[in-house]
Parts: structure tokens; C-alpha cells; sequence
């Protein structure tokens, strides 16, 4: 018997596995995450880490300044003060994870570790177990706006919107007009009772389907996205669920789901300085650009975190953790063609909620590979520490939202001390 | 003596062997005759094709690489002075640019000047020629480079200019000599032109030299589809002053089933040398490689 | 005496050691599938069948053929691979394997000057090609090497107007069409489809497209090895890489292999990766830059080879092949990756397909026939299956189902709305985009409700303005016009024929009577037609008809 993730996560749910010592059954909490994914790799050497400044195997930012604040170290250039600003306002609230070690070169796979951890093909990311342990009755558990999303035994909980916008003309039901046939949406009289009818049928044939099978799984699951887009339709002249496409659109509309309560999670993705990627094989200092945008639009998401309310009455950001990644780093030197290559480490930030702020975890050592960390303390530790890895950030990630993350991460348990 | 004896005495029923197999008098398995074995191609081993006959003689290959060369090696010179010449002829205020500079950058449109010139894609060309007070004494006294590019430039008539690749040329005084290097990496053609950009060709020529009063020398490297016929120059060394002109080298050239001719010369100064095609020896080629290797050079003539 | 004991233990049975144990699985005959399912009745498996190879719901004659006789599923089955829109169905089939079907190639329609009404089919011929080859050689019952050795291609009028293509179709449809620019005769290797896919950088040197190929065609997937750098400031550079990756045994471990493929791909190499000249043609003339950069020539798998018309021979003759075709099929059947418990299973379908001289359909034939295909559960008490017993229809199969019923195709400005996600809904409905999602959804989510909604809607609408209003048709409403009415011989034949034809099950006499009410509730405020698009509509959407 092959024991695949899914296999791993039904003998939980079944209680057949030994619950981690840590994490009790404790209820979730209502603390919402928000994902931004700077696609394609990014060169840590232009942000997070200032040591590489001064190793000579290294061409980082050529122009780049070592710089602390609020404990934060990065490296500061005068053509990036979206990102010194970010750490000067911001940087308490922030813990930066360095020297993540992802084991492939390829960005798909990357992303995959990254994101859930693991090779296996069949497998939930972070952001759709945390929406399948959030509240049940949330309509959009998880709104995927932009980029990669990888769900198994979750995929009902994942929503996605569309790179232009589909969500809202779908709702609406603008889709139908614009259609090259002549077609129309049902009159909005026969609407209802075709819902309910609907709906009815599918309940009965949840109920004649034997407990736990395929079949009472997927009807119940279809009930519920039933159920849920009800809730989307009654709350559609408020919601604005169209997308601009940049980082700033994307993250607009995951704002005004969290503000509504409709969602736990929330994924969105920077492509780079107008779209030209993170990806720099061919003129590294496009990474300029990058990280000015990205920590532009950071900026803003923050401001709007702190002046916005939840459902709770309390600021967004008091409950809101922001997860900014990429999937790999760069190599430490510049090719031929004036870029970088792929890189097996990289860096994150954790942001918000829960988060023990103003504090850098990990470094880079001379050659450029992640340091060994000891988990409790976050301390570099050659001898006893850990070498991060995916799987850390992602029981990290799990475990802000007390969610055990032992089904998932296994051995690789979360950064302690990132935690408040 | 024992094991003659074991033999001997193992003369009872034959062991059992497996399907396609029988047992040997000496109480092996041994293949059937014809027998249903494994196929070679379920195992994984297979036959290498026959390789074609080689469809050039020695001298018939003569003809086919003076076709290769009839309009010259690749030059960038000519492909830079036909970008200078068309973005003269066609640019007005605004289209390509507005700023006046070999640069463009139309990514999503195209643009139409009041000349009626068609711009598209990216050029990103610069040319520079060393002032006295240059604060890099190091660099070229002479040089162009088209980074990178995909562009087309099409004319009133609607003929386009394209280029998909990137060029490059620099020369430096060596006391009376010039030396100059560049590459040509790419795919190119302007049906107006005469020669190789007429034709349309792709190259990815690398290539060194000097020109002056001693003479012309030359290296170069690379791939060649000129006139519909692939080449490639492992390696090329010409000297007017050394070996009596007579090139030093290898060049392959491909036919049409994928199988190349390999052509080495120069070795002790001499015009000829083995031939191989497919890897197997196949007599020899005998090539002036000179007139050729003159007029690139003479093309190289910047300074 | 020594020699007396040698004497006697010479004289054996065992002088050669008894052959190994037959690999059972190696016999067709003698491996047989563990029963573990409890099987769909045969209606409800033809459903499955015909949505799976051909994307549409089954005839009802079929339904009423299987339905009276399981026995005949069989022949049905055959029925259907040898029906037309098979090799439709199968490039459906491979597009999520192969993910060539992405929505952005590095050249657009733009490109090649073409107007912005081809953008979309611009982008889906080329995602297609390589897949309607191997369609072709699908559909067609020729080996299934032919995939990697075919001197031809498949191209539609669109593509033979802006690649050097020639074909002795001179229609627009696609046909098998012939490269121009001297590539050779290796098949979807020489696709420009599936090297626009999966192109290469500067400094990767086609290692991406060797493991790509190594993954598609061999089932060898180089990058779930893990990469993990040595502490070795080598690496630190691209010289440093290249000289790890000829000595360092840990890159050696996959390097050793992958370089010498990727020496066979310099052909497609280009100078410039987003220009139209060099993506379009093949350089011939750059082949031997594998010395000059990978410094090294081709070799498959430690077989000297001259070059990629060589490795698509290698690659034809390689064990791995077989079975990975056997994988590919099984994988896209099964709704599942296929793991090490499958080892037996995957070796009889193997073998059949070796018996079947590498057609492709004997695997869809074996595919089908296997229990966990036709499985509607578990056996009691076995909930540890992993099998995927309750499938999602996938946007492509909803698609072709509904243009089949109802006439109706969703295109907005000549995009297929269920088939790109720039502008429509492929993913939204669990469908594969090829670079962000790579394996359909299984299960139902809120995206996917809210698409199936309006897919349904315009499917219905569409129906009732081409069967009642403009009486264009009477495929699916036979006998039924404005006037009909529940309780009507027509109006009751028709809906029970539909319900049937839809679900493969039979109406009951409880849902009947709702569908009927629904139908009159509707009826009295927006008359007949709106009833009767209230009537579609939810039984476009009906959980059954979103699974398969």
C-alpha cells in the first residue's frame, strides 16, 4: 500500500494517526491569509539579504546599501524606497525567512514544493487546507485571483475568479450576452425555482448515496457550492469581483472578500515590472523594478489592512497574515546574458497577524546555500539547527492558523519563533 | 577429469529452459532456431538505420559549398548599415520613436510613419566611436551592437526588413592593423537587398580578424544556412601572411537526410585534406577557402 | 566421494537454474484483476465510456441496447473507438498530458500578421498540433511509434498558411501536412506546438526539453528527483554549473543522461526566443552546437546515436515507451496518477498493447474494460481504494456534450469559452491550463457550479430557440412544440427520453411529476419557451449530468 498524501490526511481525519504533541484539536481560528506570489524567482541579494553585499563570489545589487530597520535587515538602494519604506512602517510586523531550500531548479516544480511541501502530484497547498479548516459556512473559502493553485482533498474550496474578471460577468450574467450565439440567462423569475429545485434534488441524492462513498462526497460538495453561490448572488451589487489583472486589482478584490467575511485565504501573484517576470536570465536589474512594485503595492495593502474592518468590527489587519514568496532565488552570479539563474534558495516574508515581527530567520552562508536554523529559536545553528525547507514554511503558515500541520509537513515543523 | 565425467553422466531428461529456449546437449539452455524470443525492439536494442548514400561526390561538394558562399559570408556591417539606412528613410517624429534613437520598441502594435514605414517589434541598436578623451581607454575605438532583437521594418512597397537575433562588430587600431571581432547570431533578410540579405539566410558566425599594411587574418565559428544549404565551421584560420593564404580548418555540410560531410584542410599548409560523410572516411576535398575569406574581410573594413 | 556428491547434485533437475518466476503480468492471459469495486450498471458505464472517448452522452439506442443486454457494452465499446470523433475526443485526452494547450506561445497571431479574429484559433492549432498527430496515429490504428517517427505532421489551413507546412489538403481542416524547412522524421519531436511549449533558455541548453521528453513519452520524470546544491562555490555561475554537471556524481546522477538528449535538440535552438523567423523554421545548420555548448554529442541513454532522427528510433524501441503509453492511457481513464501498486496492472496493459502491435485504442479497449474504470464504489467496507469513482466532467467533455444535444457552442469573439482562460472559463470549471493547473479538478467547487450554471442556461436557451421557437431542429425534444404540455404523449416521452440519454438512469415517477410542476410554475410567467429553458437548464445542471 502506497501511502500518498491523501491516504495520510483520511487516517487523520480518521484519527488513526498520533496527534502532534503540540496543536491539540483546538477550534480555527478566524485568521484570514492572504498569499502574493512574485512569480518566477526573485534575487534575494536585491532584499533580504545584505550579507551577500559583501561576499566576493557574489554580484548582488551593485548599488545596494546595508540596511536594518525595525530589526529587519535588507539592503536598501535608492532606486527602491517602496521597500525601505515597507520595513520602516511595516518592518515590526514582519518576519523574514531566509535561506528556503527548494530541492529542483524547474519553476513548476518549485512552486509545488514550495506551496504544498511535496512532489506528489496529488496534493492541497497551504492555502486550500487552511480554507478547508476554516469556518464551513464561508462562501468563498478561498478566493484564487491570479496564479497557480494545487488542491486535492480541499478543491471545493478553492474559488476561482478569472484573469479578466470572469467571476463577476459570470455572476452578473454578462457572459451569456457577449456570447457569439444569440443566448440569454434564465428569466429572473424561473432563477429561484430552478435553485431550489436544484438544490432539493441534489440533497436527495446526497442522501441516497452511501455515507462516505465518492458519490455522497461529490454531492454534498456540489450542495454546498450551490449554497455558496446563492450567498455570492445575494451579495453581488456590493461585491465587486472583477479584476484590474495588476497586483493592486488582484489584491483589491481578496480585501473586499476578507472585509464581507467570506473568505479565509486569498491568492494573488506579481508577474514583474509590467509583466516582464521575475525571471531574469537576461538583464538582472529588471529585479530593480520588481521589488519597487511589488513593495509598492505591499505598501498600499498594508495601509488598506490597517484602516479596513473584518466582519469583527476589528482592523483587517489584526487578523489578516501576509505570505509574500517566490518559488526560487537566483544564482549568486550574473550569466553571460547580463541575468541570473535559477537558484535551489530563497526567501519569504510573513506579515501580520500572529506573526513575532521585526526579525530576520536564516541567512545565507559564503556560498550562498541557507544556513541551518534552529526552529525554536530561529537561530543560525551549524550543528543542531535544520536546513528550512518548504515544508518549515508551510507548518509555519499552518500553524498561525492552529492548524496541526503534522498530517502535511511531517518532521518539518513550524519556525517557533516567528510565532507570536 | 570430474567435470568431463559430470558431463557425461548429465544425459538424463534436459532441464527445463524457457519459451524460445532449448536444451543443449550439454545441458544448457541455449536459443531456439526459430524461435519466439524476446524481440530486439522489446528490449529496447534497434538497428541504426542504413545511412544514406552519400549524395555529393568530393568534387560535386566543390560546387555545393561555392553555392554556400556565392553571396559571401554573414556580414553585420551590411545588416547594421541597413538598419541605419531604413530607420533614415522611414522614422518621422513620432514613429518609431520620438526620441530620435537607433531604439525601438513596439511590442503590441506596430507603428506607420508618414513615410509610409512600417515599425514592429524591438531594435535596440547602438553604434559609438571612441572620442580622444574617452574615460574608458580600453574601449573599442569602433563599435555597433544590436542587442537581442525581433523587429521588422517594411517598406512603402511592403517588403520587410527582419531580423530575429543580434549583431555585433568592434575594431581597434593596433598600430597600422585593425582588429576587429563580431558575431552574427540570427535569422535576417530584406528581399531588396542584394547577396545574403536579399536571400534571407540565418548565421550564427563568430568571427575575429585584423586587416592593414602586413595583410588579413581571420578566425571564425559557426553555424551557416546560406542558400538553402546548411553548414557549420567547426573551426577557421586564415592568415595572408602565413601558410601562403591557405586556410586551416574544418567545415561540416549537412544534405538533406541529416547526415553531414566533414571537410579538414590546411594541415601542412595545403589546400586539401580528408573528407569524411557520415563519419567514414570518404577521400578528399581540396577548397580555396581564400577569395572567400578575403571579401568577408574586406567587408570587416571599418576603420 | 566429493565427486560422487558433485555427480549427484549436477544430475538434478536444477543443472540451469529454473527460469525466474514467469513476470504473470508479461502473459495477457494469466494476470487477472483483483475484484475490488462494486461495477456501474452497464447504462450508467457507457455514459462514462462515451463521454470519455468521444465526449458526447451515448445514443439512446445504445442506452436501451446495453440496458437490455450488459453483454453488449462490449461491442458498443468497440463501436465507439472506431467512431469519427474519436481522434476529437483523444486531443482533448492529451492535452492534459501533454499540456501543449496554454493560452500564450512566445509569438502571438500578431506575429504573423494575422487579424485579431484569429488570435484564438491561432493559439489553439498551435497547442494542437502535436496532439492531433498523435491523434491521428490514434484513430487511424497505427503503431503508436509512429508518434516519435512520422515524417508528417497534422496542420489545419491556419498553420500551413504561416509555418513551412505543404499538404495535399487544400482545405482549412486539419490534414496531414509536411515540414518544408529539412527537420527530420521524428514525429511530434519536430512539432513547433510542442517545442513553443516547451522551450529552453540560453544557458539551459534543451536540458527542459530532454526532460520533458523523457517525462512525456518515457514516464521518466527527471525533476522529482530532488535538486540539491552541493556546498560548492562552483555553482555559483554558469561555467561553475557546466563543470558540475560533467563532474559532480550527484548531477551526474541525471545529467549523465539528459545532456546527450538535450545534444539532439540544437535544431530548435534559437538566438532570439520571442522572434518569428527563428521559433518558425528549423536549423538545420545549428544541429552541431551540441559540441560547442553541451560539449558533447548525442547519445540515448548511453546509445551513440547521429543525431534526433536517431533518438526518435531509440525512443520507439525503448521498453519504457510501452509502458509509459500504458501509464498515459490508465492515468487519463482512471482520473489518477498511477502509483507502484498499479506495477501488475500496468505490465498486463503492457503486454496488450505489445500484442495489439502499439495501437493505441487496444489500451483504450483494455482501459475501459478494467474494473476500477467501470467501478460506481468500493466493495464493503473498502474505503482505502483510491480509485476515483465519481469523476467531474471536464470543461472539454461538458462542451462537445452539450453542442452534441443541444447544437450549441459558447464562443465570445471566436473564443471557445470552455477551452482558454484569458477571456473564458476553462480552469474556473476544472480544466487544465497547462502552466498554472496541470491535472483537472475532480470535485465540484463554487467556480465550477457558478460556470455550469451559465453554460447551462445558454445551452438551454439556445435548444428552445432551435426546437420550439424557430423549429430549426427536433433532436432533443422530438415531437414537442409550444402547445405541448405535461401529461402530452410527446411532452412525457420526450423528457423521460432526455432524463435518460442525460443520466443513463430512468426518470422516477417522483421526479417526473417535479419536473413537471416546475415546468407549469414557469409556464405561468414566462410562458412555454421559458418553461421549457427552466426545464434544461436544471437538468443541464443536475450533479448527475456534471459527472461522470
Amino acid at each position: 500500500m502506497t501511502w500518498t498524501r491523501r491516504r495520510w490526511l483520511q487516517a487523520a481525519a480518521a484519527g488513526l494517526l498520533v496527534p502532534a504533541p503540540l496543536w491539540a484539536a483546538a477550534a480555527p481560528t478566524d485568521r484570514r491569509f492572504l498569499f502574493v506570489f512574485a512569480r518566477g524567482g526573485w534575487d534575494q541579494s536585491f532584499c533580504f539579504a545584505p550579507e551577500m553585499l559583501s561576499l566576493s563570489g557574489v554580484q548582488a545589487d551593485p548599488d545596494g546599501v546595508a540596511a536594518e530597520l525595525n530589526g529587519i535587515p535588507f539592503v536598501d538602494n535608492s532606486l527602491r524606497p517602496n521597500v525601505s519604506g515597507f520595513f520602516r512602517a511595516y518592518g515590526d510586523r514582519t518576519a523574514v525567512i531566509n535561506g528556503i531550500e527548494i530541492r529542483s531548479i524547474a519553476h513548476e516544480m518549485c512552486t509545488r514544493l514550495l506551496l504544498t511541501g511535496s512532489q506528489d502530484p496529488v496534493a492541497d497547498d497551504w492555502a486550500a487546507i487552511l480554507a478547508g479548516h476554516g469556518d464551513p459556512g464561508l462562501t468563498l473559502p478561498h478566493v484564487q485571483v491570479v496564479g497557480p493553485s494545487f488542491s486535492d482533498l480541499y478543491t471545493s474550496k478553492v474559488v476561482r475568479v478569472g484573469l479578466a474578471g470572469q467571476f463577476a460577468s459570470l455572476l452578473d450574467g454578462t457572459a451569456l450576452s457577449a456570447s457569439d450565439l444569440a443566448v440569454a440567462a434564465l428569466p429572473v423569475t424561473a432563477e429561484d425555482p430552478v435553485a431550489l429545485m436544484l438544490r432539493d434534488r441534489t440533497a436527495a441524492l446526497q442522501a441516497g448515496s452511501r455515507s462516505g462513498s465518492d458519490s455522497e462526497r461529490f454531492y454534498r460538495e456540489y450542495g454546498q457550492a450551490l449554497d455558496a453561490l446563492a450567498d455570492v448572488q445575494d451579495q453581488s451589487d456590493e461585491l465587486e469581483l472583477s479584476v484590474s489583472g495588476d497586483l493592486g486589482g488582484q489584491i483589491e478584490l481578496v480585501l473586499s472578500c476578507f472585509e464581507r467575511g467570506l473568505s479565509r485565504c486569498g491568492f494573488v501573484t506579481h508577474d514583474g515590472w509590467q509583466d516582464l517576470g521575475w525571471d531574469t536570465h537576461g538583464n538582472n536589474a529588471l529585479q530593480h523594478d520588481n521589488y519597487e512594485e511589488l513593495f509598492e503595492a505591499l505598501n498600499v495593502l498594508m495601509a488598506e489592512l490597517d484602516s479596513r474592518q473584518g466582519p469583527s468590527g476589528d482592523p483587517l489587519s489584526q487578523e489578516t497574515v501576509v505570505v509574500v514568496f517566490s518559488e526560487m532565488g537566483r544564482t549568486p552570479r550574473i550569466n553571460q546574458s547580463g541575468g541570473k539563474d535559477h537558484w535551489t534558495f530563497t526567501s519569504a516574508m510573513l506579515v501580520g497577524a500572529g506573526v513575532q515581527g521585526g526579525q530576520a530567520v536564516g541567512a545565507y552562508d559564503d556560498s550562498v546555500f541557507g544556513e541551518p536554523v534552529d526552529l525554536a529559536s530561529g537561530a543560525i545553528d551549524e550543528s543542531g539547527g535544520v536546513r528550512l525547507t518548504g515544508g518549515h514554511l508551510g507548518a509555519t503558515i499552518l500553524a498561525l492558523a492552529d492548524v496541526d500541520p503534522g498530517p502535511w509537513t511531517g518532521d518539518e515543523g513550524p519556525i517557533l519563533s516567528v510565532l507570536d | 577429469m570430474t567435470g568431463l565425467l559430470l558431463l557425461a553422466a548429465c544425459t538424463g531428461d534436459a532441464a527445463e529452459c524457457m519459451d524460445g529456449y532449448v536444451a543443449s546437449a550439454g545441458g544448457t539452455c541455449e536459443e531456439a532456431p526459430d524461435s519466439a524470443a524476446p524481440s530486439d525492439s522489446a528490449t529496447g536494442r534497434w538497428e541504426r538505420p542504413e545511412i544514406p548514400e552519400a549524395p555529393w561526390s568530393a568534387d560535386e561538394l566543390v560546387g555545393v559549398i561555392d553555392d554556400l558562399l556565392d553571396h559571401g559570408l554573414p556580414d553585420q556591417v551590411a545588416l547594421k548599415d541597413l538598419y541605419l539606412e531604413m530607420l533614415d528613410q522611414g522614422r518621422d517624429g513620432s514613429c518609431p520613436n520620438s526620441d530620435g534613437t537607433t531604439i525601438f520598441a513596439m511590442l503590441t502594435d506596430s507603428c506607420t510613419s508618414d513615410k509610409g514605414y512600417t515599425f514592429y517589434g524591438i531594435a535596440a541598436f547602438l553604434e559609438d566611436t571612441k572620442q580622444p578623451d574617452d574615460p574608458q581607454p580600453d574601449a573599442a575605438d569602433y563599435v555597433f551592437n544590436m542587442a537581442p532583437a525581433s523587429f521588422g521594418i517594411t517598406d512603402p512597397d511592403g517588403d520587410t526588413y527582419y531580423a530575429g537575433g543580434a549583431f555585433y562588430y568592434e575594431g581597434r587600431f593596433d598600430d597600422d592593423d585593425v582588429t576587429w571581432a563580431g558575431e552574427t547570431n540570427g535569422s535576417f533578410g530584406y528581399p531588396k537587398s542584394e547577396g545574403l540579405i536579399g536571400a534571407g539566410y540565418a548565421s550564427s558566425l563568430d568571427a575575429s580578424g585584423t586587416y592593414g599594411p602586413s595583410g588579413d587574418s581571420l578566425t571564425a565559428m559557426g553555424s551557416l544556412n546560406l542558400n538553402d544549404i546548411a553548414a557549420f565551421i567547426d573551426e577557421l584560420t586564415w592568415d595572408t601572411a602565413t601558410c601562403g593564404g591557405v586556410a586551416q580548418g574544418s567545415v561540416r555540410v549537412r544534405t538533406a537526410d541529416g547526415y553531414w560531410y566533414r571537410a579538414s584542410f590546411g594541415a601542412d599548409c595545403e589546400a586539401c585534406g580528408p573528407l569524411t560523410y557520415a563519419d567514414e572516411a570518404f577521400g578528399e576535398l581540396c577548397y580555396d577557402w581564400a577569395p572567400a575569406l578575403q571579401a568577408f574581410s574586406d567587408t570587416m573594413r571599418t576603420l | 566421494m566429493s565427486g560422487l556428491i558433485w555427480l549427484a547434485l549436477a544430475c538434478t533437475d536444477a543443472v540451469v537454474p529454473d527460469p525466474p518466476a514467469t513476470d504473470s503480468a508479461t502473459s495477457p492471459d494469466s494476470w487477472t484483476e483483483p475484484v475490488r469495486f462494486e461495477p456501474l450498471p452497464a447504462p450508467r458505464l457507457l455514459r462514462r465510456m462515451s463521454l470519455d472517448l468521444l465526449g458526447v452522452l451515448p445514443d439512446l439506442d445504445d442506452l436501451d441496447r446495453v440496458d437490455a443486454d450488459p453483454d453488449a457494452l462490449a461491442q458498443v465499446r468497440d463501436d465507439l473507438l472506431e467512431d469519427p470523433r474519436l481522434e476529437d475526443r483523444l486531443v482533448q485526452l492529451l492535452a492534459d498530458r501533454f499540456l501543449t494547450r496554454i493560452d500564450t506561445f512566445p509569438l502571438s497571431h500578431r506575429d504573423y500578421e494575422l487579424e485579431d479574429t484569429q488570435e484564438h484559433p491561432f493559439e489553439l492549432a498551435v497547442g494542437e498540433e502535436p496532439l492531433r498527430l498523435m491523434a491521428h496515429v490514434a484513430a487511424q490504428d497505427l503503431p503508436w511509434t509512429d508518434i516519435v517517427t512520422a515524417d508528417y505532421t497534422l496542420a489545419n489551413g491556419l498553420l500551413r498558411q504561416v509555418w513551412p507546412l505543404t499538404s495535399t489538403d487544400d482545405t482549412d481542416d486539419w490534414a496531414v501536412s509536411t515540414w518544408t524547412d529539412g527537420r527530420p522524421a521524428v514525429g511530434i519531436l519536430a512539432s513547433n506546438g510542442l517545442w513553443w511549449r516547451y522551450a529552453t533558455t540560453p544557458f539551459n541548453y534543451n536540458r527542459a526539453r530532454a526532460a520533458a521528453v523523457s517525462r512525456l513519452l518515457l514516464c521518466e520524470d527527471y525533476l522529482a528527483r530532488p535538486v540539491t546544491l552541493t556546498s560548492s562555490p562552483t555553482l555559483a555561475d554558469e561555467d561553475g554549473t557546466e563543470q558540475a554537471v560533467r563532474e559532480d556524481p550527484a548531477c551526474l546522477a541525471c545529467h549523465v543522461t539528459m545532456d546527450p538528449l538535450a545534444a539532439a535538440f540544437f535544431g530548435f535552438w534559437w538566438f532570439d526566443i520571442y522572434d518569428t523567423q527563428e521559433l518558425t523554421y528549423y536549423h538545420p545548420e545549428r544541429e552541431p552546437y551540441n559540441e560547442v555548448f553541451l560539449g558533447m554529442k548525442t547519445s540515448y541513454f548511453g546509445h551513440p546515436v547521429s543525431g534526433l532522427a536517431e533518438v526518435g528510433l531509440a525512443i520507439a524501441a525503448d521498453t519504457r515507451f510501452r509502458t509509459c503509453a500504458a501509464e498515459t492511457v490508465a492515468e487519463s481513464l482512471w482520473r489518477r496518477p498511477v502509483t507502484v501498486d498499479d506495477f501488475d496492472h500496468v505490465q498486463h496493459l503492457r503486454a496488450l498493447f505489445e500484442d495489439g502491435e502499439l495501437r493505441l485504442k487496444v489500451l483504450l479497449a483494455a482501459v475501459t474494460d478494467s474494473g476500477e474504470y467501470g467501478a460506481d464504489g468500493p466493495l464493503e467496507g473498502d474505503d482505502d481504494h483510491g480509485a476515483v469513482t465519481v469523476r467531474l466532467i471536464t470543461p472539454s467533455q461538458l462542451a462537445t456534450a452539450l453542442a452534441d444535444l443541444t447544437g450549441f457552442t459558447w464562443t465570445t469573439e471566436g473564443f471557445e469559452q470552455l477551452g482558454n482562460d484569458d477571456r473564458g472559463y476553462r480552469t474556473m470549471a476544472g480544466g487544465v491550463d497547462g502552466v498554472s493547473v496541470t491535472s483537472p479538478q475532480l470535485s465540484p467547487s463554487v467556480s465550477q457550479a457558478l460556470v455550469a450554471r451559465r453554460v447551462a442556461e445558454a445551452a438551454a436557451s439556445h435548444a428552445v430557440r432551435q426546437e420550439l421557437l424557430d423549429d430549426e431542429s427536433d433532436a432533443l425534444l422530438p415531437g414537442v412544440d409550444l402547445d405541448s404540455e405535461p401529461g402530452d404523449a410527446a411532452f412525457d416521452s420526450a423528457l423521460d427520453s432526455l432524463v435518460w440519454r442525460l443520466y443513463a438512469e430512468r426518470q422516477t415517477d417522483a421526479e417526473r411529476e417535479e419536473l413537471n410542476a416546475l415546468w407549469s410554475h414557469v409556464r405561468g410567467t414566462d410562458g412555454a419557451d421559458g418553461a421549457w429553458a427552466a426545464v434544461l437548464t436544471l437538468l443541464f445542471r443536475d450533479p448527475r449530468m456534471l459527472s461522470t
